[in-house]
């Protein structure tokens, strides 16, 4: 579904992606963490090339992103992204935000895209709160309206950017659920977080980066008892330290 | 010993008063037409502006320098009387038998505002944060589709106060046009001084008329960005 | 809001105040001063327009103005005005007459003093050669005229179902009918074949011999400047009777002129 091959990215001179190789299989959830700066966004942000990549190639459910010609509009389409920052539209309603999309790109009838928004809105628990605008609501809420939306385009991918980090502790629970409840139906879901208890439940995988290169790809069991890079060590016994719970 | 003689009857009833009414009637509709106008133009030009593309970015660039500083009466002037330089014969022909007059002047105000209204535009543009424009691409909007749904209905909000501003001096600069013999209130105004010699009073009920205008203008806009644009509050 | 109403209530009140200005005798202010300010057309030959050689103000007009500078013993200092805003210039005082190819009539009399007419013209239409043949060729067309001037209003009664188009000036009317934007420009008929004389084109216009008024002009003063209006009289008359008067007509409108016209008229005091 999703294949990283010998990929560079610089930012002027800092190499943000050095030499990534990684294969995200269909129905598979993988979870990328590392310490911040270590990449790990800058690599989540190109599988939609919102950060294009200088060197190597990258095939995502079958175009070549490298490949200037074809319609990165019709990729896009078929790729939810949640942001740390929700990133809600301020001026539409939740129902709205999440209706535009489906009626403006895939051309749905607007019943049809409200009934499947309704029907979205309740699986995040949010159906009374159709029409209020993200400014009243709180940031769990957004969160998971910002969910909503990326799932009313029926992706194929879901990409998870740090959903949880711009969170209250008490708002975090109900964006995992909703995130545990995705993993279950069998969605490609790629996640960066470092809610390291999310990781060990739902992920087949867990990739570890730091300085811009992947440094450990495990199970979680793995990674979490039996880690082997240095660096992975430490980045565990500080995140599993309860002082550092909130990272 | 110079006295004037105030006689307030000439601008409330009787045949100047029709002059004045009328005069009126064409204001509004000159600056409605163009307002409407510069409003659409002025975001095309925005967005062009904005543009990745450079040849785009560039034309939208010398326009909005060319007629910022160019003063409205010679762009008035160049469209009314330049433009049959330029323009076939037969284009002129039918241009003179349609009231062009009018056109002209619609053209000249339309084009002048839409280039201030974009320079507003683009710095409320500016201000969005850059993430509305990553979510909206991330959910498979090109990009001037991101402007037309997302970017542009926050970006005019931010701008409806200096957008007022725009809405009023072009109210104001389309009594430019009666330079090419387009009646409007202050042509009217003149006439009615012309004929009557009453300057003062026809200036003062113009003054009024376009005072009670802006006031118009400004509360159409503001209850309308209230009404349909502020309702997330 | 309130504001609003407060500033407008300060407009009107500076406006009263404005109003009522009050000037003393012009005979003695402009001796006193030692110029005589004179109100003149800058481009409408051939009374009043700048010469290409001197790049001065030459004319008609500015020729009975320096007569009458001379007559008072000061110097000549003048000012261009447009049709619309001569009167109101000489009512506030910035002028001390006007002699600017005005047309006498009872409607402007209200407000300032003539002198006796020292000008007769007509008010005829320059068209494209051959388009008009009678007035009613012109109904329903486009006519352009200068903002202000009595042409504008005499063509509106000659011709209800035209549309008048007023310009600030003649040349701008004048451009509109070379552009073919109006059918005619209207007004006096001396005015239109001076244009026409200047025109690089002009074997393309005619004036056919419409004439839609009589235009007598006068020279303008303030209401009740007594003493001024009566120098001003006698000096025109004077000149009438000295054949200097003539010899500023033939000057300009004389056999070896651009614009060779008889001349129909005498200056002779009002009835």
């Amino acid at each position: 579904m999703i294949r990283f091959e010998g990929v560079h990215k610089w930012f002027k001179k800092l190499h943000v992606l050095n030499d990534i190789h990684l294969h995200v299989k269909q129905n598979e959830t993988v979870v990328v963490c590392g310490p911040s700066g270590s990449g790990k966004s800058t690599l989540i942000r190109t599988i939609n090339r919102l950060e294009p990549i200088d060197k190597g190639s990258l095939f995502v459910d079958g175009y070549d992103l490298t490949d200037r010609a074809f319609d990165i509009n019709k990729l896009r389409a078929e790729i939810g992204f949640v942001f740390q920052q929700f990133n809600l539209y301020p001026h539409l309603t939740a129902l709205k935000n999440i209706t535009l999309a489906p009626i403006k790109v895939r051309g749905m009838a607007r019943q049809d895209a409200e009934d499947l928004a309704m029907s979205l809105l309740e699986r995040v628990g949010l159906a009374e709160k159709r029409n209020a605008y993200p400014s009243q609501l709180s940031g769990g809420q957004q969160q998971r309206v910002a969910i909503a939306r990326g799932l009313a385009m029926k992706p194929k991918i879901m990409l998870f950017d740090e959903p949880t980090s711009a969170l209250d502790p008490e708002m975090i629970g109900e964006v995992l659920a909703v995130m545990r409840h995705l993993a279950h139906t069998g969605m490609t879901l790629v996640v960066v977080t470092h809610e390291m208890g999310f990781a060990r439940e739902v992920a087949d995988r867990v990739v570890f980066m730091d300085h811009g290169a992947i440094l450990e790809e495990a199970t979680p069991d793995e990674f979490f008892l039996n880690p082997q890079h240095d660096r992975a060590k430490q980045f565990l016994k500080q995140i599993l330290t309860p002082m550092h719970c909130e990272m | 010993m110079l006295k004037y003689e105030f006689d307030w009857s000439v601008v409330t009833s009787g045949q100047y008063y029709d002059w004045i009414v009328s005069g009126l009637h064409l204001t509004i509709q000159l600056s409605a037409v163009s307002i409407v106008l510069a409003f659409l133009l002025g975001l095309m030009i925005a967005v062009m502006r904005m543009s990745s593309v450079k040849p785009v970015k560039w034309f939208a660039h010398g326009y909005l320098e060319f007629f910022r500083n160019t003063p409205l009466l010679v762009q008035i002037f160049f469209w009314y009387f330049g433009s049959y330089k330029i323009l076939p014969h037969a284009v002129n022909e039918w241009l003179n038998s349609v009231n062009f007059e009018f056109a002209a002047a619609v053209i000249a105000l339309t084009i002048y505002t839409s280039a201030f209204i974009a320079e507003d535009i683009r710095s409320g543009v500016l201000s969005i944060p850059k993430e509305q424009m990553e979510a909206s691409r991330s959910g498979g909007f090109s990009y001037l589709r991101s402007m037309q749904y997302i970017i542009l209905p926050q970006a005019v909000r931010i701008t409806i106060p200096p957008l007022i501003g725009q809405f009023l001096n072009l109210t104001k600069n389309s009594s430019l046009a009666m330079t090419i013999g387009v009646a409007e209130l202050t042509y009217q105004a003149r006439q009615v001084e012309a004929y009557t010699f009453k300057g003062f009073e026809a200036f003062t009920a113009a003054t009024l008329v376009y005072v009670a205008l802006s006031i118009i203008i400004t509360a159409i806009v503001t209850l309308y960005s209230k009404k349909v644009l502020h309702r997330a509050g | 809001m309130k504001r609003v109403v407060c500033m407008l209530v300060c407009m009107l009140a500076l406006m009263l105040v404005a109003g009522t200005v009050c000037l003393a005798d012009t005979f003695d202010s402009a001796k006193k001063r030692g110029t005589l300010v004179c109100g003149v057309k800058d481009s409408t030959p051939p009374f009043g327009y700048v010469d290409e050689k001197s790049r001065q103000i030459v004319g008609y007009d500015v020729d009975f103005c320096a007569a009458i500078a001379k007559k008072l013993g000061t110097k000549l200092e003048l000012k261009a005005v447009t049709s619309a805003a001569r009167m109101p210039q000489l009512m506030e005082g910035n002028i001390d007459i006007i002699a600017a190819t005005m047309t006498k009539n009872a409607e402007r009399a209200k407000q300032i003093d003539f002198s006796h007419s020292y000008f007769l013209t007509g008010q005829k239409f320059l068209v494209k050669k051959g388009t008009v043949k009678n007035l009613k060729d012109l109904d329903g067309k486009k006519i352009g005229t200068a903002k202000g001037s009595t042409s504008e209003q005499n063509a509106k009664k000659a011709l209800p179902n035209a549309t008048i188009l007023s310009f600030d000036d003649y040349p701008q009317a004048f451009l509109a009918l070379q552009q073919g934007k109006v059918a005619a420009v209207t007004t006096d008929e001396t005015i239109l074949a001076g244009m026409l004389a200047k025109a690089p084109n002009k074997a393309q216009f005619e004036i056919p011999d419409i004439q839609i008024s009589d235009e007598p002009y006068g020279l303008g003063m303030r209401k009740g400047d007594k003493k001024f209006v009566d120098f001003v009289n006698a000096t025109i008359i004077e000149m009438e009777k000295s054949g200097d008067a003539k010899n500023i007509y033939d000057k300009w409108f004389g056999p070896k002129s651009d614009l060779p016209m008889p001349r129909t008229f005498k200056i002779v005091a009002d009835k």
